[in-house]
């Protein structure tokens, strides 16, 4: 099973990547070559700056890819700076933005679109706003930030929403509703990266509405295709191979390209494969790798052959699966595509098992462990920077309205405090006297709980987004921790039996010390497996409960040569599971901080259970730290266990100097 | 012949075990199940000796498992096969009766010699959870204090004293250099770990139980 749903992932993630503007510019049939000094010619012959931008941008627009559009985009620049009208700005800086996104540079591309929409400020175009928010979304999407890219989306379609098309011209409508078909599109490719499936699926739909309305047969045929592919993705098998075969119709009527029927065919395989017809689904893969090869498309070819491969090892056929998962890994590894090579190995891994080539079955195995580890990595290196990139925009987005509202509350202040100016003078003088003892008793008192209410304030919204980040995690920590268990783990306990069933037959080689050292990597393997699942999720904490998953981390810190006094009293019975996970993984979090930093030689850890609150006291006599230096560097470490005791709905309070060590007081309501 | 049945909700760690079982003359399997409730019904009619169990499986755990095997078939020997090695899980394991704990990475003597010797009657651990086991046996001890209150961190006896010695909340924020709030939260740490109901009568228990030194 788990086989099959990373394979599913891995298709999708290839697939479902159809951008609607190739398909556009396919449609309309390759641009005729770009004269640039003629538009340019034409360009200085009109009159109004609004005409010659008008001009040079659409001629960018139609001819992306081509370098020489460069000079119309600076052509268009340098007119609108020359006329420093915000109006054309925008449009040279949106055309700019667009010239770096379709050439690979998504950082200009992002610069270019800020400029863009600051010039929008000043000038007010709602179709050219969220025209430059799509583009934008489209950016981030490509760095990989798909939270911040379906927010940016969201806005623009609020914006393309709100329009009313009544103000519009028949070309401007046109161009509304196909901005609309694009963005849903795209918002229905990023719910289905983030798994929202049902947001996902509701969004091809309005875009597939969008493209019948429009009468773009391609677009409709292609948008179908994307939604049967999301269908498999969810399970509806049915539902999905029924979609795809027609979503193949429409796409052979509107006459598109070999390469995208061939692309339906090897889905159809897919689904076939899934809901057990081996027969038709072997008809469809041979059908798309026909069409493949003499088109000589490699991706597809490579997905195709492997797919086919897969299933040949499913119906038995380990020959020819061996044969097609080859040649599928060859040209996963000339193009470098991680996840056919993940898919090509393991199929091969099982082939030359079952045909008994064990040495070439293990190298394959080692391949398919590597590559995976390594998307791993980066997938998570990925979701690490986006956590960041969220945290960072929604702190910017706090700092902005903060600023916004201070503004409008001192003038109002300023109105206001003129007027009752002089009653206050004269009371103030009265009671300042009698009042300044008190006040300076309570201020101390009053400001940190104020302090601490607006803090709260502030963080609110932040909070509500990292939350759902955090859940993420831990569904997604949950995932990867079952797989690691279940996948690799009853492999290598597999591969190990096995491995000691020949050993004796190989006796001849022990005397190399081959099988030796074999037999000592799968127990480091083994070692390892165990050792991260259990952190991404300790099996204990669900068997054992807190306490005993607690006592387990502590007898592991007294094994590392920490002295650890553990209290644990009173806690209650029943926990919500995620509560019980969380703080766990605080404490976890908490104690690698210990160790990493505090160069500590004893810990005193206290969890205490008082009405509805849990007491976590975690107190250790390393050298401490000044408390004020480390939140203005943001250290990770500090924001990730606040984040969490704020996550908790929990209190933290950190008591640390340097030289003096570290108590941390945490107080949670034990929830329910 | 000893009759050995097996629990394991991974196939493929059923049929390692029994490749490894299959060319030991005086073992034979008898069975195996996929989850906890099956094996409970199964193994009384396959009349095992011995019982290969799992830990962590979905739905009824190898823990669970066990405790209910053990109280319909007390002659049972249940030897745990897990690849966990956290004690919470082996002594949670030993106590609710399991005769033996073998990791899922043993070689093949540790699990037969697991079985032989649980056989006849005597328990078998593997050499790592032995380690395991008597390092927790001896490390019990250091938890318990002379009183019955959770102890007092190094910090809250700062606080401590300086209540003792009369100073307002502000002057020991000023004078341990934290805020007013912390102050208060060591403050109510202590009320909540004493069971007093204020200030007053933190300061009675910390003079009787000389909580402060």
């Amino acid at each position: 099973m788990v086989f099959l749903k990373s394979k599913k992932a891995y298709l999708f993630l290839i697939l479902i990547f159809i951008p609607l503007g190739t398909l556009n510019s396919q449609s309309k049939g390759s641009p005729p070559s770009l004269d640039a000094d003629s538009i340019i010619a034409i360009t200085d012959t009109l009159k109004t700056g609004l005409q010659k931008i008008k001009i040079l941008t659409s001629n960018a627009g139609a001819n992306r890819y081509v370098p020489e559009t460069r000079r119309l985009i600076n052509k268009a620049l340098e007119i609108s700076i020359r006329e420093e009208n915000p109006e054309l700005l925008a449009n040279a800086y949106y055309s700019l933005g667009n010239y770096y996104y379709y050439n690979a540079k998504t950082d200009s591309c992002l610069s270019s679109l800020n400029k863009a929409l600051t010039y929008l400020e000043e000038y007010d175009d709602p179709l050219l706003n969220a025209s430059v928010l799509s583009s934008q979304g489209g950016a981030y999407s490509k760095l990989g930030a798909v939270i911040l890219a379906i927010s940016t989306n969201i806005e623009a379609k609020k914006i393309l929403d709100g329009i009313d098309s009544l103000t519009l011209d028949e070309e401007q409508i046109h161009k509304l509703k196909g901005r609309t078909l694009v963005l849903n599109n795209s918002l229905a490719n990023l719910y289905s990266q983030t798994e929202d499936y049902e947001a996902a699926l509701s969004y091809y739909e309005q875009a597939y509405e969008a493209a019948l309305i429009l009468g773009s047969k391609p677009n409709a045929a292609i948008i179908l295709s994307n939604k049967g592919d999301l269908l498999l993705k969810m399970d509806r098998l049915e539902e999905g191979l029924k979609v795809l075969e027609e979503s193949k119709a429409k796409k052979m009527a509107a006459g598109l390209p070999s390469r995208f029927i061939a692309g339906s065919d090897l889905n159809i395989g897919i689904a076939h494969f899934k809901m057990g017809n081996f027969e038709l689904s072997l008809q469809s893969y041979n059908s798309a790798l026909e069409n493949n090869r003499a088109k000589g498309n490699t991706t597809q070819l490579m997905q195709a052959i492997t797919e086919r491969g897969i299933l040949y090892n499913a119906l038995g056929r380990y020959a020819e699966a061996k044969a097609d998962c080859e040649e599928g890994k060859g040209i996963a590894k000339e193009i470098n595509n991680s996840e056919y090579i993940i898919k090509s190995c393991e199929c091969l891994h099982k082939s030359y098992l079952e045909l008994g080539d064990f040495e070439r079955s293990l190298d394959n195995h080692i391949r398919y462990t590597k590559t995976k580890d390594s998307v791993f990595n980066e997938k998570n290196i990925r979701k690490i920077t986006q956590v960041g990139m969220q945290y960072e925009f929604d702190k910017k987005e706090a700092e902005q309205q903060l600023l916004l509202a201070k503004k409008n509350r001192q003038k109002n202040q300023i109105l206001a405090g003129l007027i009752t100016l002089g009653i206050f003078a004269l009371m103030l003088f009265i009671f300042f006297r009698k009042r300044l003892k008190y006040q300076r008793t309570i201020a101390s008192q009053k400001d940190s709980i104020q302090q601490q209410k607006i803090v709260e304030l502030q963080q609110h919204n932040k909070l509500t987004a990292m939350s759902s980040m955090i859940e993420g995690q831990e569904a997604e920590r949950l995932r990867i921790a079952k797989d690691l268990h279940d996948s690799l783990g009853g492999l290598l306990s597999t591969v190990k039996a096995h491995f000691t069933s020949i050993q004796k037959e190989i006796t001849q080689l022990a005397k190399l010390n081959i099988t030796e050292k074999t037999n000592e990597l799968i127990d480091e393997a083994c070692i390892e497996v165990r050792r991260i699942s259990h952190n991404m999720m300790p099996h204990a904490l669900s068997i054992s409960g807190l306490p005993g998953a607690v006592e387990d981390m502590v007898e592991n810190l007294k094994d590392q040569g920490y002295e650890v006094t553990l209290e644990i009293n009173n806690m209650p019975e029943e926990m919500d599971n995620t509560r019980k996970v969380m703080l766990y993984r605080l404490l976890q979090e908490i104690i690698s901080n210990v160790r990493k930093h505090a160069e500590a030689k004893s810990i005193l850890i206290q969890l205490l259970g008082y009405k509805n609150e849990i007491h976590l006291i975690v107190e250790d006599d390393g050298k401490g730290f000044d408390l004020d230096q480390a939140t203005g560097n943001g250290g990770l470490g500090l924001k990730s266990i606040n984040s969490r005791v704020e996550f908790l709905d929990g209190k933290i309070h950190w008591d640390t100097q340097p030289g003096q060590g570290t108590t941390l007081s945490i107080n949670i309501p034990s929830g329910s | 012949m000893i009759r050995v049945f097996i629990v394991d909700d991974h196939k493929m760690v059923i049929e390692g075990l029994e490749l490894l079982l299959q060319n030991e003359a005086e073992i034979e399997v008898v069975g195996t199940a996929l989850n906890g409730e099956d094996a409970i019904q199964r193994i009384p009619e396959t009349q095992a000796d011995v019982v290969l169990l799992d830990i962590n499986m979905p739905g009824l755990n190898g823990i669970d498992t066990c405790k209910k095997l053990l109280k319909q078939h007390p002659e049972l020997k249940v030897i745990a096969i897990s690849m966990h090695k956290e004690s919470s899980l082996i002594k949670l394991m030993l106590s609710n009766g399991a005769k033996g704990y073998v990791l899922k990475n043993a070689g093949q003597e540790d699990v037969v010699k697991a079985i032989t010797k649980v056989y006849e009657g005597k328990s078998y651990l593997d050499a790592d959870v032995n380690e395991i086991v008597m390092n927790s046996i001896l490390q019990q001890p250091s938890k318990q204090n002379s009183n019955n209150f959770p102890t007092l961190s190094r910090r809250e006896k700062e606080v401590l004293i300086c209540i003792l010695d009369e100073f307002t909340t502000q002057e020991i924020a000023d004078k341990l250099n934290i805020s007013f709030g912390t102050v208060e939260t060591h403050r109510r740490n202590m009320l909540i770990k004493t069971g007093a109901r204020n200030t007053a009568g933190l300061v009675r228990i910390a003079l009787e139980y000389e909580l402060h030194k």
